[in-house]
């Protein structure tokens, strides 16, 4: 049996990090949480993780560099990326990016992300 | 010196002064007026001054040449012809004239006057005097041209008066009608507008000379209309259908001849409308006159275009300046709305989540009991997801309520009422409200009550909002700061008598940059979680009751704000209000007695 996927989570609200968190770990995913895109950049090298789930309108400054860096070190690791919110233009050019606009279902998110998960897992022949 | 400012394109802001009486211009190097845009030839077009003035030239450039949005080949330019090469946008500023230059040191204006100059003031005139000179005098009647160009003047000064003073169109229309009654002897009259999304005239004024059946239809000839619109001329009609060689004997005799004058309201840029007059003249009176019936000259219909000429420009400035503030106006609402919705949004995400958290729980529940087996472990796990599903749902309720209650305090909706109140119980109650809020984010909640704080006059309710949103933002700064600390500390200052509220935070301060624009409607630097709302509510608060919110901030240290008003001890407080409710004696509420609610 393959090790649970991991999810890292990039949102400034601890409450929607909390909820999205224990909602991906009743689906027996591992999580880690982090507060912004600039945090995301420096986890993203260390603990690679399956996918990354960034909520674009929780930064304070929008479109900052941070994201930027965040959608190009996924790009380059490959790591899907789903962003939640509206994302300013940089971000588009998302190498397997996913929009999700705000206010979203939590269901069909969860859905989303396990489909994600798995399309990831027969390409790398798992 | 003429120029060339790059006002768009990649040398934007570029200033390239003409001083050679040629000028290349071009992408190379070897152009006096070299633009690094790709979409310019190497050698695009030249500038060779021609008199007082440069005449622009292309050099059969492959993506041509253009000035105000023409094509050009050749072409001598003026001050603020708009140059456009390949993607660059330039401005051409041409000589300025020798007399336009030092005129401030040409006057001098001088405190006193130098003693040479004998000049005095002889006269002085109010400025709404200033057309009594032009009134007619009784001892000018044998003149009467003299008395008729006076008069002619008076009309066009008190229209330029009236449209000086006259902010409301229909206002100013209306009166220039009024004006022109009084001036010629018209049976009827109307103004019309254009319609700026129709384009067809809309009748604003009409009106009739006493006497006239005023509910009799103005008709006017779609005709007159279309050639005085089109042509942008003024004309005199009769309808006499042949004003020289007309026949008493005839028809049109015994109906009257209708004359009208139509004038274009020619502004600026366009025709704005019509002005239109007309009289009819009688047979008796036709007979009368012995045939010269005609009552409108042409001196009428010239001085009728420079009146409608000034009311036109009225008429333009008023919409380009209602056209602005609507502009401002939708705006900022958009502004608003876009503010509030991502704000709902962020709430209603959290309600989702939390009511989804419920419905798990629920249904984990549900499995539990429906095994049958007792498993407790199992039944805690889901009553803990119900739970925590619940306090988030709870969470946003109390978003949406605080920012209900901003938006009604910000909106003028509620008006303050002040009452007889203890600042140490309103700021206590916050303090216990945000402890919960405070040991979620880990940070510790300081509440210092004032030893001695004497019942003030003050709106509880508002003030209360006012403390808890200064509250809340120090905890949120606190936030990702370890060992965070808010203390609020209550003070009275019996000499000064001002009561004041000091909330201070080691969070992450609010940078030099966003401290003058923190209390700036819908100006956050909270992300998504502010609403925009809470400061600029807080010092609408205090500022209704005559205080301040002084804010010290650096970054990475924390933050201090200060909540002060002028105390106004229930004793003191004015008659009126103190009579219409009920009086709770000082004694009745002891200050300080609320210590115990702090917690620390």
């Amino acid at each position: 049996m393959p090790a649970p996927a991991r999810i890292l989570i990039v949102d400034s609200s601890a409450e929607s990090r909390d909820i999205l968190s224990t909602l991906l770990r009743r689906q027996g995913l591992e999580t880690i949480e982090t507060t912004g895109a600039v945090a995301a950049s420096l986890v993203l090298g260390q603990e690679d993780p399956d996918l990354i789930v960034y909520d674009a309108e929780s930064e304070s400054v929008p479109g900052c560099q941070g994201a930027l860096a965040l959608s190009r070190s996924a790009s380059r690791t490959a790591t899907p990326i789903v962003v939640l919110g509206t994302a300013s233009r940089d971000l588009s050019p998302l190498a397997s990016g996913q929009f999700v606009s705000k206010p979203y279902h939590y269901r069909p998110l969860i859905r989303r992300i396990e489909s994600l998960l798995e399309g990831r897992n027969k390409a790398s022949g798992w | 010196m003429a120029s060339l400012f790059v006002i768009q394109g990649s040398d934007q802001g570029t200033r390239f002064l003409l001083d050679e009486s040629v000028h290349s211009i071009g992408r190379t190097q070897n152009n006096s007026v070299r633009l690094h845009d790709t979409e310019i030839s190497r050698v695009h077009a030249e500038l060779v001054l021609h008199g007082n003035n440069y005449v622009l030239r292309d050099l059969g450039s492959s993506n041509g040449t253009y000035v105000n949005g023409q094509p050009a080949t050749e072409r001598e330019l003026v001050s603020g012809d708009q140059i456009q090469l390949g993607k660059s946008l330039m401005l051409y500023t041409g000589f300025v004239e020798e007399s336009h230059e030092d005129l401030a040191d040409k006057v001098d204006i001088v405190a006193q006057a130098a003693q040479n100059d004998e000049s005095r003031i002889v006269a002085a005139l109010r400025h709404s005097e200033g057309s009594d000179w032009l009134l007619p005098e009784a001892s000018d009647s044998s003149s009467p041209w003299i008395a008729r160009a006076r008069s002619n003047l008076q009309i066009m000064y008190r229209t330029a008066l009236a449209v000086s003073h006259t902010m409301d169109i229909d206002q100013l229309l209306a009166r220039i009608m009024e004006m022109i009654f009084e001036w010629v002897e018209a049976d009827r009259g109307c103004i019309m507008l254009k319609d700026s999304n129709t384009g067809s005239l809309v009748p604003k004024v009409r009106r009739h000379r006493r006497g006239i059946r005023s509910d009799e239809k103005i008709t006017i000839s779609k005709t007159i209309l279309d050639y005085v619109v089109d042509h942008q001329e003024g004309v005199l009609t009769s309808d006499a259908r042949d004003d020289k060689r007309w026949d008493p004997a005839k028809s049109i005799v015994k109906l009257g001849v209708r004359e009208a004058i139509c004038v274009p309201m020619q502004g600026r840029y366009n025709v704005v409308g019509v002005i239109y007059i007309d009289t009819s003249i009688t047979p008796q009176r036709m007979l009368m006159n012995d045939g010269k019936a005609n009552r409108f000259t042409e001196e009428h219909l010239r001085l009728m275009i420079a009146i409608a000429h000034q009311a036109a420009l009225a008429v333009e400035d008023t919409s380009y300046y209602k056209a602005m503030v609507q502009a401002e106006r939708l705006a900022a609402v958009g502004q608003t709305i876009a503010s509030l919705s991502h704000h709902i949004k962020n709430i209603l995400q959290g309600v989702r989540g939390g009511s989804y958290l419920i419905e798990l729980g629920l249904g984990d529940h549900d499995g539990v009991a429906g095994l049958g087996d007792h498993d407790d472990e199992k039944a805690k796990k889901a009553v803990d997801t119900i739970r925590k599903g619940w306090g988030i749902v709870e969470r946003n309720q109390q978003r949406i309520s605080s920012l209900v209650m901003d938006m009604l305090t910000f909106s003028k909706e509620r008006q303050p009422e002040p009452k007889p109140s203890d600042l140490n119980e309103v700021a206590g109650e916050v303090a216990e409200i945000m402890q919960a809020r405070a040991g979620e984010l880990g940070v510790e909640l300081c509440w210092l009550p004032a030893e001695e704080m004497p019942i003030l006059m003050f709106d509880p309710e508002a003030m209360n909002s006012a403390i808890l949103n200064v509250v809340t933002n120090a905890l949120d700064a606190c936030e990702d700061v370890e060992s965070g600390k808010v203390t609020v500390r209550a003070e009275y200052d019996p000499a000064d008598k001002v009561a004041r509220l000091t909330i201070e935070d080691n969070g992450a301060g609010i940078a030099p940059g966003d401290l003058e624009s923190i209390f700036n409607v819908f100006v956050s630097h909270k992300g998504g979680r502010g609403t925009g709302l809470g400061l600029p509510v807080s010092q609408k608060i205090l500022e209704e009751h005559g205080g301040q919110i002084l804010v010290e901030s650096e970054l990475g240290r924390g933050s201090r704000f200060i909540l002060e008003f002028p105390a106004n001890p229930q004793a003191e407080i004015r008659q009126e209000p103190a009579q219409s409710r009920p009086t709770i004696a000082s004694a009745d509420i002891p200050a300080g007695d609320l210590s115990d609610l702090s917690s620390h």
